[in-house]
This record gives structure tokens, C-alpha cells and sequence, in this order.
């Protein structure tokens, strides 16, 4: 992949894999691997929200796990770029490590199993500032009345427990305790899907004016197009372990041009007058990672597949006029794909 | 009675008996699904509306939890009524009732389908329950069901175990077994939640054509709009375990009149629309301290002096549109028959 780019990159991905090893028989003996990430490049521009989005089992949190090291890649390269240093995040060791995951958090999606039922919410938030060793208690403290007030929680409530919050609470919680330690970037795996819609709006939009505010950069891992396309300056697809199509998000949902893209459009249940519209519906499943099929990882679902589709993997490959937008397509030229009606 | 409507529900109140006190989780509800139409109930999480469908199928868990006033009247194809709150729960009428006239799937196809049977025996054992049939035969039902939902292969899959299904394959299991005795109304409890979107398109689609070949009545309740747009002809929005406001779909979609639905709208992503969301401010309030007067009022944007003291009576704005808001004071004329008729059955004007 190569890109112009004005803008600076903060996060470089290059061709990481992240393959877990499947088991079996007496001996526990490697019988296959499921390719959970299977070489994925792109890159994160700073302050920007790039918008991750795929079906279960697609590779989304896997790959979220690999970029704070959660797991170590198989393969590739992470590069993180703080502050005119470039830190190698899937070689670097335990100092280096601390340091750039002081600029890499989390915020995750189920926030009753994410908050330590035992610590307040003052112990909660501060914990990323004791584990880093920044500042003295009483500044601390002071940190953590000011960051609950800017998810809009009152700081008298430093010494509740976790149980005491309803669920969108507990997440405003959760990205005050992401926040604690200035990031970088925050990856958000699903941090709005447990929520009822009325408090995933509050999320939402606190995300977006926390953004602004403090020029986060955000990766957005989620299942729901139409909260990615609020949230997100660009949107990528991710398929099977491999990335479908990334464009800017303005582009993608007018013009998709990968045929899995297309479809996740049209499967979004829509109000319709008229409802029995002519949508996408894919057959069948998402196939088991541990036996993708060859050729496109999408050809057995796809309407448009051709002989080459079955045979020989399509190369993310940019579009022509686009230098941001990329497609792994073998026919996305010829295609003229539906977008959101 | 009505040969129109399949299930009338009058003035239900369903609670649940706990340490800290007693829940009203459906106080007052009352809705009616039509012959062959789609009644789609739509709330947040808390809202009652799966205790609604657990209280017509007296599937409440017992002893916590309780009918304790209104009427459930199921009618059925060859014109007789039978008033569900008044059987037993064990009784064998309600048995006669639940998954053989009136059958329910929901929303985790995991945990519902027993996982030390295979698909095929679940899917006997409702047959066998409900019909007079030999154990080979009810096999071939089974396989002609799950044929039916398009199950792959159903005289070999027959066997197989939930475990070695899919999420969605595992749904289309559910709903073999519910139709397997053809109901003559399918309440489907978020039976897409749990599953990706292009599954979730295909057990729509699959819901929504057997129910045009089979001529059934669903009761759908889900928390996405979206969902509720794409299935139902009739929507009724639940708070707090009150219906806030009834409308045929293209009313509610184009014309919302209850201030949450209005603000359910606005706090909803849409793509293509990048203006900023107006989140309902606010959270649901404690079931154990519901607000006096309108339950909504706290987080209402419209709130007056009345609404925190005395609950709204139910509006009628228009033909099958109602609103349960004193916004409509003026304009409304206070409606009775459709949402709250006294248990009696017999309508107050």
C-alpha cells in the first residue's frame, strides 16, 4: 500500500497476521490454524476516527487486540508514531511497551464485566495513572474529579462502586478511565452495542465532543453501519480476516465498492414504505476461519463471483482518482455497486 | 367477538413480587394484534415488553411473578375466545394454547434450544405434544419444517445438534419449532438481536414469507426501529411498562406525536444524516421509584406542571394513532376503547 499522505499517520499496520493455533487429540497437537487477522494493512491518520466494521468472527477485535499488543501478532508490523518517535509495537519489549501503551486505550463493550466490581469509581479511574506513575495522589484525585466531569458524571460519586451505575454510566466511567493518561488513540471495541438507543446517543455524542476537544484519535470497532457512518471520518471492511474495502465514509456508503460492503448496506433494516424492495439478502455464512476458502474469502456468498473470485486471492488494490480508498476486489472496475438508498 | 383481531390484550398488569419491593413491569397495558397483520412493540430494555409476551404465555416465572389484573383474549380461527388470564398455567387448556395456537421465539437461539437434544427431537417433541401423530411421522414433519425455513439438508441436519449450528441456522431451528404446529400467532421476541446483520436480514425475510404463506399473525418486539419498520403494519411504543403511543407504521415513522418516540427518532444514527443526535437525557428511572404522574416526565423536554402529578389519560389523535401525553389535551378527545377498556371487556365511552 502506498499512500500520499498530507496528513500525519500515527498508526501504521503492514501486513499483520494473527493466527491462533487449533488443538486436538491426545497429544493436544496443532491440527489447523484459525487466521483470525490475515495480513491486514492500513494506516490511522492523527485525529481522526477510522470506523471498523464486519460481521462476528470477521477478525474486528482481533485486530484491535493485536494494535495494544493484547496479543502478539503472528506476522506484520505495528508502528506507532508518538511524538516524532516511531515505536515497533509488535517488537518492542517491556519499558517500550509500557510507553506505548500509555498512549494506546481502551474502551470496551460490555461495561457491567469491564469495571472491577470491588474498586470505586475514583480507584477505577486512576488506576492507568498509579500503573504509569503519574503525579501525586492528591493530583490524582483531582484528574479523576475532572475527567468524571467531563463525561458528565457528578464527583461526588468518586466513592461508588460500579453496581451503583446503570449500564451507560458505567461507560462514561469506562472512558473516563481510558482518558485518565492522555492517549494517543483509543480503540473502541463495541462501546455502544449494549446500550439501550436513548443512552447510546449520550455515548456517542460524548465520544465525538471528547474528540474534538482533546483531538483524539479513535479506532471504532462496531457491528452497526449507521453508528460507524456517524462517528467515523473514514470506514473499513473487514471480512473474514481480511479487509474488504476502506474509503472515506462519505464515499463508501454512496458508492461501495466491494460486493460485501454493498450488502451489509442492504441488509440494514430499514423504515420502507414499500418495504419489499429489491435488498441484498447473502446466503448463507461467514465461513469458518479455520478453513477460509480459497481464492476471495467472500466468493462463496457473493451474486457477482467468477471463475478468478474462486481461484486466486484479490490484492487491496487503491482506487484509481482515490488515492485514500482501497478495494479488494477482482471485479470492482467493472461493478457498479448499490449504495445506501 | 372480533373476527379481526387474533389477541386482545385489556388493561394487563403483570408484577414481580421481590426483596425490594413489588415491580409493575406492564401496568395497564392493552393492544390488539390483527388476523394475518404485524403488531410490532417497540421500548427499551426494561420497558415490559417481554414480560407482555411471557404473560400470554403464561410463562411467567412463578412464584415472583404475577398476572394481577386485565384480560388476555386469544381468538381463534374457528371463532371461539379463551381468556388466557383466567387458566391455570399448567392447566391443560393454557397447554393446548402455548406453542400449539400461540407459539414464541427468542432472542438467544443458544440458550433456548436444549443442547443435549438434537433439532429434530426438539422439534418432535412439540409435534408430539400437540398432535395425534406416530414418532415416524412426526419426523417427517420435523424435516418438512426445517425444510420449510431452509435448513440445508433437513433429512440429515435432523439429527444434528444445536451446537453444531450457526447462530442463524440455530434461529431457523426456533422457528421450525415454533411453526411447527401452525400457530395461529407467532410472537417473535428480538429474534434478530443476537445475530450479524446480513443474518438478521435473512431471518426477516424468512419470517416475513412464511408468514404470508402460512396466513399467521406476529407479534414482533424489538428494540430497533429498523427492524420495526421492515415488519410490522401496526406499532404500539412501551415505557415504563405503559404504552406511550399506538400508530400504523407510516403514522409513527412520519409523524411521531408522544415526546419518547419523538426522542427515541432524534437519538437514533441515520445514515446519510450527519446532524449531531439528541440523546434523551437522562436514564430509565428505578422500577421500584416510578415517578408520580407520566413516567416520561423527568426526561421529557415538553414536561408541564400536570404531567409530574397526574397521569395522562390515552389521547386519540387520529384513525389507530393514540397518545399517552397531555400535550394532546386540546386537540385529542380522551380515548377509551382501543387501549384502555375496563376489564370487564365492555368499553367506557
Amino acid at each position: 500500500m502506498n499512500k500520499v499522505q498530507s496528513t500525519l499517520e500515527l498508526l501504521q499496520v503492514r501486513e499483520v497476521k494473527k493466527y491462533f493455533p487449533v488443538r486436538k487429540g491426545g497429544w493436544r497437537r496443532v491440527s489447523g490454524q484459525v487466521k483470525a487477522v490475515d495480513g491486514v494493512s492500513f494506516h490511522i491518520n492523527e485525529g481522526e476516527t477510522l470506523g471498523l466494521v464486519g460481521e462476528s468472527g470477521s477478525g474486528k477485535t482481533t485486530l484491535g487486540r493485536c494494535i495494544n499488543r493484547l496479543y502478539q501478532p503472528t506476522a506484520g508490523a505495528i508502528e506507532m508514531h508518538i511524538d516524532g518517535k516511531a515505536y515497533d509495537i509488535t517488537a518492542a519489549r517491556k519499558g517500550e511497551l509500557k510507553e506505548i501503551r500509555r498512549n494506546i486505550q481502551m474502551i470496551f463493550q460490555d461495561p457491567y464485566s469491564s469495571l472491577n466490581p470491588r474498586l470505586t469509581i475514583g480507584d477505577i479511574i486512576q488506576e492507568p495513572l498509579i500503573i504509569h506513575g503519574i503525579g501525586t495522589p492528591k493530583e490524582r484525585r483531582l484528574r479523576a474529579e475532572e475527567l468524571l466531569d467531563k463525561v458528565g458524571l457528578d464527583k461526588n460519586q468518586m466513592i461508588r462502586f460500579p453496581h451503583q451505575f446503570s449500564g451507560g454510566q458505567r461507560q462514561r466511567i469506562g472512558v473516563a478511565r481510558a482518558l485518565s493518561i492522555n492517549p494517543r488513540l483509543v480503540i473502541c471495541d463495541e462501546p455502544v452495542s449494549a446500550l439501550d438507543v436513548s443512552v447510546q446517543a449520550q455515548v456517542l455524542n460524548l465520544l465525538a465532543d471528547l474528540q474534538e476537544e482533546l483531538d483524539l484519535t479513535l479506532l471504532f470497532i462496531a457491528h452497526d453501519m449507521s453508528v460507524v457512518e456517524y462517528i467515523s471520518d473514514r470506514v473499513m471492511v473487514m471480512y473474514l480476516g481480511k479487509i474488504a474495502e476502506v474509503a472515506s465514509s462519505d464515499v463508501i456508503y454512496e458508492q461501495p465498492r466491494h460486493p460485501y460492503t454493498e450488502a451489509l448496506l442492504s441488509a440494514i433494516p430499514k423504515p420502507g414504505i414499500g418495504r419489499s424492495r429489491d435488498r441484498i439478502i447473502l446466503e448463507g455464512n461467514i465461513p469458518d476461519p479455520a478453513h477460509p476458502p480459497p481464492g476471495c474469502p467472500f466468493h462463496t456468498r457473493c451474486m457477482y463471483a467468477q471463475g478468478i473470485c474462486r481461484t486466486e486471492v484479490p490484492a487491496l488494490s487503491a482506487l484509481p482518482g482515490n488515492p485514500d480508498a482501497f478495494v479488494a476486489c477482482h471485479r470492482y472496475e467493472e461493478l457498479s455497486l448499490r449504495g445506501f438508498e | 367477538m372480533n373476527s379481526e383481531t387474533v389477541l386482545e390484550i385489556t388493561d394487563l398488569k403483570t408484577q414481580f413480587r421481590t426483596e425490594q419491593g413489588i415491580v409493575r413491569a406492564v401496568d395497564g397495558v392493552s393492544l390488539s394484534v390483527p388476523r394475518g397483520g404485524t403488531l410490532g412493540v417497540v421500548g427499551e430494555s426494561g420497558c415490559g415488553k417481554s414480560v407482555t409476551a411471557l404473560s400470554v404465555m403464561q410463562l411467567l416465572p412463578r412464584p415472583k411473578g404475577r398476572i394481577v389484573g386485565g384480560e388476555i383474549l386469544y381468538h381463534r380461527q374457528d371463532g371461539k375466545s379463551m381468556n388466557i388470564t383466567a387458566l391455570h398455567p399448567h392447566s391443560d387448556e393454557m397447554r393446548a394454547i402455548r406453542g400449539n395456537e400461540v407459539a414464541m421465539i427468542f432472542q438467544e437461539p443458544m440458550t433456548s434450544l436444549n443442547p443435549v437434544y438434537s433439532i429434530g427431537e426438539q422439534i418432535m417433541e412439540a409435534v408430539c405434544l400437540h398432535q395425534r401423530v406416530s414418532k415416524t411421522d412426526a419426523r417427517e414433519i420435523a424435516i418438512e419444517v426445517l425444510g420449510k425455513v431452509g435448513i440445508p439438508a433437513p433429512a440429515q441436519l435432523v439429527d444434528h445438534y444445536p451446537h453444531q449450528f450457526s447462530g442463524g441456522m440455530r434461529q431457523r431451528a426456533m422457528i421450525a419449532i415454533a411453526l411447527s404446529c401452525h400457530p395461529g400467532l407467532l410472537i417473535a421476541d428480538e429474534p434478530t438481536t443476537a445475530l450479524d446483520v446480513t443474518i438478521e436480514a435473512q431471518i426477516l425475510a424468512l419470517i416475513k414469507q412464511l408468514q404470508a404463506e402460512l396466513g399467521m399473525s406476529l407479534m414482533i418486539i424489538t428494540h430497533n426501529l429498523g427492524v420495526i419498520g421492515e415488519m410490522s403494519d401496526q406499532v404500539v411504543v412501551m415505557y415504563m411498562g405503559k404504552i406511550v403511543e399506538e400508530a400504523p407504521l407510516a403514522q409513527l415513522f412520519n409523524d411521531p406525536q408522544h415526546p419518547y418516540t419523538q426522542a427515541l427518532f432524534r437519538s437514533i444514527p441515520r445514515i446519510g444524516r450527519k446532524d449531531r443526535l439528541v440523546p434523551i437525557t437522562g436514564s430509565v428511572p428505578n422500577p421500584y421509584r416510578i415517578p408520580k404522574g407520566c413516567s416520561f416526565a423527568p426526561r421529557c423536554v415538553h414536561a408541564m406542571g400536570i404531567c409530574s402529578v397526574e397521569e395522562p389519560p390515552v389521547f386519540a389523535l387520529a384513525e389507530g394513532h393514540h397518545a399517552k401525553c397531555w400535550l394532546y389535551r386540546d386537540e385529542g378527545s380522551v380515548d377509551q376503547p382501543a387501549l384502555t377498556a375496563s376489564p370487564g371487556g365492555e368499553a367506557v365511552a
